[in-house]
């Protein structure tokens, strides 16, 4: 009997053994094929040319080491205006996206009106709607002010808005009246109960709408090539311009600098959103 | 019954309030039902009126228009006299315990209770040492650091209460503060807030679908029904003297049975036969001449010999302390409901003579009864009402 139980228990051990072996196998192979694009580019980013058997590289000088950043000096010479440009609509893209959706979330949440449902649909819409479409639209409508550097950032807004009012609506109505009511019994005047009850609670989906949105707005690239004027490009623009008409290690330098910020970006919303990164003392 | 009885014609603190024709439709168009109903009601000055009824009588909504959370279609809610319509609910100053408690949860207790004081203005001294005054009183001092996911059902329950009380208001409302509780814990809590209530000497509202809570939380008792007053008194004439079958059944169990009363006699006739009644019960019968005489399962006892009610037990129910009857008499549509004592055993079948404690009756004249068979007193409790 005992034997038997022996046996079963090994067999037990083996099976599961065996199962969890597949699994980490097929993990680090999906894992493999996904991360091994971004480590030739990372590593084309690093280490010259010349090192890696290429003979493509011939203007960008210095550096004939194992390692090097002078792809990176050189990207950061050639491309800071994209890179300023692209950082600065990032943060006009979240700036703007909150003074806009979260007073609209807000008014659509509690102070609803006939049609306010079809309203909060439109608004969403251009989420649906591809880039190129949305900045064909825009220019066509607002061809005389092009040339401006927000009209560039009015395209992102088009995106962002739509995705920070989606997070908030989604809190808000899972918030509900009551807290507010509370407030409100307590002597909290509107802009007191807004402060003290409701931004509280809305801090967590809005910084997690906020890092999306900047992780939106630093990657997208549709609106923004067709928006982008030659004074006015963002770096994701930069990016495409890089590897049309750039060797494959200045590409390289270029793309692990869009990764090092957007990286962190997505782990960032990775974190906030299981509720790791900010700590709310609340059981929210 | 009534913890809070008998400390009636003190003088109490904070303010009178009266509605008066309070009127709130809700539903879709087309599909519009009344919550309140033209309701006359005032509360008086330092006295807690608990104000009971089924779901969708409109108790909840009766202290949302008080507290200003929602906006009655007609009426007035007037506090010591002076309209308080147009004042938004931050404007009243009152104290609501909300039945889910509605703590803030980014905040600690001592924040909590703190909330009020701090956003009338009150300094961060001032504030704390009236947060720790009344964590003080209501002995939850050892829970200041807590989160409320931090607290359990009755704790949340006292600091709700507390932050109530530390917005020093003019009245307390509580809606339904005891309905998250278990059924044990919600009968300590009942004893401990009728003495917190008490204590605190404030006109208050307090919200109940609970018929033995309102008894003995409330000074006064308010019966709605569908929006409307049924009937306003202290626990014991309601219990005694119920106006309609609606509050005789919904403050325990009655039969009815037709009588024809004539008050010069002093006789009752019926199917009950001839009875003779007190002077002090004929009272309490004053100004009807027929109608339906509501009887308590405990105003029956089991007689000798002689010209007493007779009857056929139909079922007999051992409950303990006590044994009850379903009595079928002849000429009286429904079995009577009877409560005696265990002793002697009586089982189905039995033929049995009854004695009827007139005391324990109340007379229901004939314009009051039109909904005696329609009776509901087994409604599910709703926040929505």
């Amino acid at each position: 009997m005992s034997m038997a139980r022996r046996l079963l228990a090994k067999q037990r051990r083996l099976g599961s053994g065996w199962g969890e072996g597949i699994g980490l196998a097929y993990c680090l192979l999906l894992a493999l094929a996904v991360l091994l694009p971004v480590v030739v580019v990372v590593l084309g980013a690093f280490v010259p040319a010349a090192r890696l058997g290429l003979s493509s590289e011939q203007w960008v000088e210095g550096g004939e080491g194992w390692v090097s950043l002078k792809y990176f000096r050189y990207v950061l010479d050639l491309y800071s205006g994209p890179l300023l440009f692209s950082v600065g609509l990032a943060v006009f893209a979240v700036a703007g996206g909150l003074l806009l959706a979260v007073p609209a979330a807000y008014g659509l949440v509690r102070y609803p009106f006939p049609g306010s449902k079809l309203l909060e649909e439109v608004a969403l819409l251009p989420l649906a709607v591809p880039g190129i479409a949305v900045a064909i639209a825009l220019i066509q409508t607002y061809a005389l002010i092009r040339g401006e550097w927000w009209f560039v950032g009015l395209g992102h807004l088009l995106y962002t808005v739509p995705l920070l009012l989606r997070t908030l609506l989604h809190a808000l109505r899972g918030e509900g009246f009551e807290l507010e009511r509370a407030a409100a019994t307590l002597g909290a005047g509107p802009w007191q109960r807004f402060r003290r009850v409701t931004w509280p609670r809305l801090r967590r989906p809005a910084s997690l709408g906020c890092l999306i949105t900047a992780a939106v707005s630093w990657g997208e690239f549709n609106a923004s090539f067709l928006l982008a004027t030659p004074v006015n490009q963002p770096f994701p623009a930069a990016l495409y311009a890089t590897y049309t008409s750039n060797s494959f290690a200045v590409s390289s330098a270029a793309t692990t600098i869009f990764l090092a910020v957007i990286l962190p970006l997505l782990i960032a919303v990775e974190r906030l959103g299981r509720g790791d990164l900010l700590s709310m003392r609340q059981g929210a | 019954m009534g913890a809070m009885q008998g400390s009636e014609g003190k003088a109490g603190r904070g303010v009178e309030i009266e509605v008066r024709d309070l009127t709130c439709w809700f539903g879709g168009r087309g599909e519009e039902h009344a919550a309140l109903d033209g309701l006359d009601l005032a509360l008086p000055r330092g006295r807690v009126t608990a104000v009971v009824g089924p779901s969708g009588a409109g108790k909840s909504t009766l202290l949302r228009v008080i507290a200003g959370l929602s906006r009655p279609d007609r009426g007035d809610v007037l506090f010591d006299g002076r309209s308080v319509l147009g004042l938004a609910p931050e404007k009243r100053r009152l104290g609501v315990v909300f039945q889910s408690y509605a703590l803030f949860p980014h905040l600690s207790v001592a924040d909590n209770v703190a909330f009020a004081p701090r956003v009338r203005g009150a300094g961060g001294g001032a504030a704390r040492r009236a947060t720790a005054e009344i964590l003080e009183k209501l002995e939850i001092a050892g829970l200041a650091g807590r989160y409320p996911h931090q607290l359990s059902g009755g704790e949340r329950q006292r600091v709700a209460l507390a932050r109530a009380l530390a917005a020093d208001p003019r009245a307390l409302l509580l809606d339904e503060p005891l309905a998250a509780l278990d059924a044990r814990l919600r009968l300590a809590l009942r004893d401990e807030l009728a003495g917190r209530l008490r204590a605190a000497g404030l006109t208050a509202v307090y919200v109940t679908h609970d018929q033995e809570e309102a008894m003995a939380l409330g000074h006064r008792v308010a019966v709605l029904r569908a929006g409307r007053l049924e009937q306003v008194g202290g626990a014991e004439e309601l219990y005694r003297s119920p106006a309609t079958p609606f509050v005789a059944t919904f403050f325990g169990e009655a039969s009815f049975v037709p009588v024809a009363w004539d008050p010069e006699a002093r006789r009752l006739t019926g199917p009950l036969g001839t009875l003779a009644v007190d002077p002090a019960t004929a009272a309490r019968y004053d100004g009807v001449r027929s109608g339906r005489l509501m009887l308590r399962p405990e105003a029956f006892r089991l007689a000798g010999e002689g010209t007493h009610l007779r009857g056929r037990v139909r079922e007999a129910l051992f409950l303990g302390g006590r044994r009850r009857l379903l009595v079928e008499v002849e000429g009286i549509d429904a079995p009577l409901k009877v409560d005696l004592p265990p002793v002697p055993p009586v089982a189905a079948g039995d033929l049995v003579l009854l004695e009827v404690d007139l005391a324990a009756t109340a007379l229901l004249p004939d314009s009051n009864i039109g909904t005696v068979e329609n009776v509901d007193t087994n409604s599910t409790p709703s926040s929505e009402d």
